[in-house]
């Protein structure tokens, strides 16, 4: 491998380096199943959740394309195409807005989300996140990864991540991060959503998509917004309702 | 150039639980040649669950060190491409604030692991030490493999004619299942006998010798290894459910429904039989039936504006009710005493490829209906009553049929074929009073109805659909075809006696005798429709898309009707019987835009419209031709719509649709109609198609956090050329109906809901507010009368589910219809509905549960004298019994206060009415439910759970 390199050594720190495979992106094909998330409402019982997956078992993919950018420590995530076409091509509705921006360097993320119909700026530090390392591989979009897993308590989800170390970046897609290396492939509650990279194009001159002009929106930090999640799911959950309003 | 860039310094220190320690940890890794392994990962993972504690990149030399983490045992990892990963426990010693692993040397994953598995098989493999484990879901056997077809598919196994097995090269010395040893030492009995469905993941590893085992000194031998590991659960697919109950009043019911399904098929029965007027499944029960093919939408063969609009049929509407082709669902409880008797089964084969589906359903209804009916008919200068009681037995059987096939041949291109079939027998008896009264409530005239009928029909409707997308999205063709054909048979006998008395206040004299009917209808009438559509779609530009279709149909249809007097030794009558032939042609051609932007949608467009209609009336088959009609219209028919998402949850929509109808073939027929001389029908050739243009628009709101919501509606229709019928009312109460065109008749409705929490999630509230103005347009003895129709009605729902045993649901709603002519305003009148409702469910200690249904619906019309109450309490108890809640006792008391009636009221032209039905009534039944996949009994949050 032939590389460019300079070593940094900070007081706790042992190495920092600098290689081609830090800046580029990422496309992911997000596929949501909606059989499957409602599979965990606790309210339906066993006859309702068998007779949704029978009738509706045809219909229940949702897919986006996703795009992570990443360069110079840092990582954008939003659509390849806010637009989202229905399968003929007539259709077109606008997906609400959902851009994370990370900032490994100085360790902040600040994230412009449209939830339940209203604008959020979510700013807050990037926090350590409990992923277990499991001995598994497999190969996503041409990269080797290896596996890690965590539970989101918040939203009740078992997460499997698939990651390369060979991407040295800590990011990943959606609000997934802070494995060894770039997150390829995420799998939740058993294929309920997967987002899966395609392709992945190194580009040392990568730019980090500009910022809509204008935000407006909220101002909100991390635990204010676990907490309306959370505060929502519950109150769905009490109505025998599914909390269809989140992105999974 | 390539752009120096800092990493990880700073990110580490942001996920490292760092104090102030002294503790390092290094090493170095190289690779069996002795290379380093520059920039490789080294991780620190907890011991005790593998959680990640932090992550360092080696230097350009392959060394790492970890400096100033926590005190404590680490497992300590790195993955390197190509390497198998390596781990180690790194144990903390308080004498030692180095802990230096030294140099590593990986070893190369296999060739064939790291080629075949990982990139060709696209498996994961978990690699722990020396073991390899395949997760077996993701190879793909067919059904009934064993695991012996299983291992074959496995990179780097190997498995030759005897069965003996082969792992990275090495002779496979045991299998083991779940660990243990399998009937003896012959490792092929497990492979051999054991279903590959049941393996759940396959691990290869070299255990130690037997010798070293026994011994306890290791030997230094080890023996290839094959452990499989059994699924959990080995999916069982099977359900079914049964109901028995038995009640007072003889009142008997049993249901019951039985599915097997794995990934691809689904086989289903169900059948039912009550005497408490269940006609046909319930919703959940048909989506148990149907499975996956419960809803097709892709079905439509009739192309046309994909914004709604008018749908691409011609429909004679006749009066001969026949039912649908689907298997019947049934909501409430119908009216009248039923008892019916259902049963049916469906076999589904779904892949994404192909889906398949067929089925049988079988039902039949008798019903005994008794009915009063009390009404006014209102003349130029005066009006008069009826009374009128009936008796109706009907009988109704129908067979069913089914299949359908969907294949996508590829992405892009997918056919769609479907056939329907129907046959049924029906059987009609009814025997009707009916007393005529002046406004002295004089009687002075009776009719005695009498009225038997067989019938059997058949119908059959299939149509096939092609669908092909290009490449570029947006880009749609496709073509459709459809034949469907009726065929129906009846034999009717009808008697009619109609007796005139002497009154003193004001008369309608008729000559006794002369209007009295007895006889004998045979009327076979067959049908053929034959359709086909075309559409095209093309993308403009990013946001313009636009659409093309065109259809075509012709419907022919034949009826041989031969009239019988039956007092007149079964000669046939040739002023009422008939042969007719009529063939319908329609096309149309339509185009349209359609703008998206953002959240956007508006659609243009325009159809053009031609229909001809073509009848040929005999006296009889042989017989000359005695009349013809020969239509041709056309239309250029405009349509637009809008949909549109607002900022903060709202959506707004609003749709103009210009919809034309040609005039029945009937209304069409030069000649007179007296098969009833006391309802004359006659025909105008010089009828015009009805258009009508209707506007559809409205918004609503709902907030998923707050719960309040608003839905507001509006819709306004307007007729120009609508068919009408003038009634001529002659002196004797002979009624001549003879349809003309006149514009003008509209009718505007509203609607206003508002929803809203009052405590969240325990306490909420919705207000309605719903109006109807009608302008109809009544011809009585050819005076043009405007009848004006208001209908206002306000309702109230109040909800609490304050805890999780307990909810009780209320409505209330008031109507209040106001009924307004501008001629003779001696018949405005004003009648009103009153409707309340109460449901409550309530859960006891035990799994015993009380649910209780009441509701009032109350009628008046003062102008009719009407005034009818009716409240129905419908309490359940149950209780879910056994272990596994599978079992459900239940009573239930039905109509507590047996005051159940059905019960209608309307205006219409020049009659009002109010009608009752004698309905099911009290009753207590207990009955006893098997679920196989036991009962989830529950307080339901909302109406509709």
């Amino acid at each position: 491998m032939k590389l460019q390199i300079l070593i940094v050594l900070l007081c706790f720190v042992s190495v920092c380096f600098a290689q081609k495979n830090d800046a580029g992106q990422i496309f992911y094909e997000r596929k949501t199943d909606w059989i499957k998330l409602i599979n965990k409402a606790k309210y339906l019982s066993k006859e309702e959740k068998d007779r949704i997956a029978n009738t509706w078992k045809n219909d229940t993919d949702q897919k986006q394309v996703m795009i992570l950018s990443f360069a110079n420590n840092k990582s954008h995530y939003t659509y390849e195409n806010q637009m989202q076409y229905s399968e003929d091509g007539q259709y077109s509705w606008k997906n609400d807005d959902f851009i994370i921006n990370r900032d490994f360097g100085l360790g902040t993320y600040s994230e412009i989300q449209k939830v339940f119909g209203k604008s959020y700026i979510l700013e807050d530090s990037l926090k350590a996140q409990n992923w277990k390392i499991l001995n598994e591989l497999k190969e996503v979009a041409g990269y080797i990864c290896m596996r890690a897993s965590l539970y989101d308590s918040t939203k009740n989800m078992e997460i499997t991540a698939w990651f390369s170390t060979d991407l040295p970046v800590s990011s990943g897609p959606e609000r997934h991060y802070g494995l060894p290396g770039t997150i390829l492939e995420i799998n939740i509650d058993n294929d309920a959503v997967s987002l899966v990279a395609t392709k992945v194009t190194l580009n040392p001159k990568q730019e980090m998509p500009a910022l809509p002009k204008k935000i407006k929106g909220k101002k909100i930090n991390q635990t204010a917004y676990n907490k309306m999640i959370n505060d929502y799911i519950t109150q769905q959950e009490k109505m025998h309702e599914f909390a269809w309003g989140l992105r999974y | 150039m390539k752009k120096p860039l800092l990493f990880l310094a700073l990110l580490l220190i942001s996920f490292t639980t760092f104090s102030q320690s002294d503790y390092q940890i290094k090493g170095k890794f190289i690779d069996t040649t002795n290379a380093p392994l520059g920039f490789a990962s080294v991780f620190l993972l907890q011991p005790k669950d593998s959680t990640l504690v932090t992550f360092v990149r080696a230097d350009e030399n392959g060394a790492f060190v970890f400096k100033n983490v926590k005190k404590q045992d680490y497992l300590l990892k790195t993955t390197y491409v190509g390497l198998l990963p390596y781990q180690k426990l790194i144990k903390f010693f308080a004498d030692k604030s180095t802990q230096d692993i030294g140099t590593v040397r990986l070893k190369p994953i296999q060739k064939d692991l790291l080629e075949i598995v990982i990139r060709t098989a696209k498996a994961p493999i978990e690699i722990k030490g020396d073991t390899i484990e395949y997760d077996a879901s993701k190879f793909k056997v067919p059904p009934g493999s064993s695991v012996e077809d299983l291992l074959r598919k496995l990179p780097g196994m190997q498995v030759d004619a005897d069965g003996n097995l082969k792992a990275q090269g090495r002779k496979v010395e045991k299998v083991l299942v779940d660990g243990k040893r399998f009937f003896g030492d012959d490792p092929t009995v497990a492979t051999k006998s054991l279903p590959a469905e049941s393996i759940n993941k396959v691990q290869v590893f070299d255990d130690k010798s037997e010798q070293s085992k026994l011994t306890g000194i290791e030997d230094g031998k080890k023996e290839k290894t094959v452990n499989l590991q059994l699924k959990e659960e080995f999916k069982k697919g099977g359900f079914g459910k049964g109901t028995v109950g038995a009640g007072t009043e003889e009142r008997v019911m049993a249901k019951a429904n039985y599915n097997k399904f794995d990934k691809k098929n689904q086989f289903s029965i169900v059948g039912f039989g009550n005497n408490i007027n269940q006609t046909g499944l319930s919703n959940k029960d048909y989506q148990d039936f149907k499975g996956s093919q419960s809803y097709n939408w892709n079905d439509n063969a009739d192309f046309g504006p994909s914004q709604g609009g008018m749908r691409f049929f011609y429909s004679e509407n006749d009066d001969t009710q026949e039912p649908g082709m689907n298997v019947p669902q049934s909501g409430g409880t119908g009216s009248g005493l039923s008892k019916n008797f259902a049963g049916g089964m469906n076999y589904n084969y779904d892949t994404k490829k192909t889906k398949v589906s067929s089925n049988y359903f079988y039902n039949q209804t008798s019903q005994n209906l008794n009915q009063i009916n009390q009404s006014q008919t209102f003349l130029t200068n005066t009006s008069y009553f009826q009374n009128d009681s009936s008796r109706n037995s009907n009988f109704i059987e129908n067979h069913r049929l089914s299949f359908r096939v969907e294949e996508a041949f590829d992405s892009l291109n997918t056919v769609i074929f479907n056939i329907n079939g129907r046959f049924s027998n029906r059987n009609r008896n009814s025997i009707s009073d009916n007393n005529f009264k002046n406004t002295g409530a004089e009687t002075f005239r009776n009719q005695a109805i009498q009225n038997n009928f067989t019938g059997g029909s058949s119908a059959f409707s299939s149509a096939v659909v092609y669908r092909h997308k290009f490449k570029k999205r947006g880009r749609n063709f496709a073509l459709s075809g459809t034949v469907n054909n009726n065929q129906n048979d009846q034999d009717a006998l009808q008697k009619s006696d109609v007796k005139s008395f002497n009154v003193v206040g004001e008369q309608f004299p008729l000559p006794n005798g002369l209007f009295n009917i007895n006889q004998n209808v045979l009327a076979l009438s067959k049908d053929l429709e034959i359709k086909s559509s075309v559409l095209y779609t093309e993308p403009l530009t990013k946001k313009l898309t636009s659409e093309t279709f065109f259809n075509i149909s012709q419907k022919n249809q034949e009826v041989d009707r031969d009239v019988f007097a039956i007092n007149d030794n079964r000669k046939r009558s040739d002023d009422l019987s008939r042969f007719f032939n009529n063939t319908v042609d329609f096309k149309r051609l339509g185009t349209a835009l359609r703008i998206n932007h953002n959240n956007l949608n508006v659609g243009l467009g325009v159809t053009y419209n031609t229909i001809g209609i073509n009848g040929k009336f005999y006296g009889d088959q042989n017989a000359a031709l005695i009349g013809q009609v020969n239509k041709n219209y056309t239309k250029l028919l405009p349509n637009a719509s809008l949909n549109a998402e607002l900022p903060g949850n709202g959506y707004l929509y609003g749709n103009y649709d210009v919809g034309f109808q040609a005039p029945r073939v009937k209304d069409l027929q030069p000649f007179i109609d007296n098969t009833n001389p006391l309802f004359v029908q006659k025909g105008n050739p010089s009828l015009k198609p009805t258009v009508n243009h209707g506007i559809n628009m409205g918004m609503g709101k709902f907030d998923p956090v707050s719960f309040i919501q608003l839905w507001i509606n509006f819709n306004y229709n307007y007729y120009v050329d609508q068919v009408i019928y003038n009634r001529v009312i002659d002196k004797q109460l002979v009624t001549t109906l003879s349809p003309e065109n006149v514009s003008g008749g509209q009718n505007f409705g509203g609607y206003f809901n508002f929803g809203f929490p009052i405590i969240k999630t325990k306490v909420s509230a919705d207000l309605g507010f719903n109006a109807n103005l009608g302008k109809n347009l009544v011809k009585i003895n050819d005076v043009l009368n405007n009848n004006t129709n208001t209908n206002i009605s306000y309702s109230a729902q109040l909800d609490f589910t304050p805890v999780d045993w307990f909810s009780l649901f209320n409505q209330i709603s008031f109507g209040n219809n106001l009924a307004k002519y501008s001629i003779g305003t001696t018949q405005n009148q004003r009648y009103t509905n009153t409707r309340a409702s109460s449901n409550m469910v309530l859960q006891m200690p035990k799994l015993y549960f009380i649910t209780a249904d009441f509701s009032f619906s109350g009628y008046k019309n003062k102008a009719l004298n009407f005034n009818q109450n009716i409240p129905i309490l419908n309490v359940s108890t149950y209780k879910l019994l056994g272990k596994a809640k599978k079992s459900e006792l239940r009573l239930t008391l039905y109509d507590a206060f047996k005051r159940n009636l059905g019960v209608n009221q309307s205006a219409f032209q020049n009659v009002i009415s109010s009608n009752r039905t004698q309905t099911l009534s009290r009753y207590l039944m207990l009955s006893y439910t098997y679920n196989m996949r036991g009962i989830d009994a529950k307080v339901k949050k909302n109406k509709w759970e």
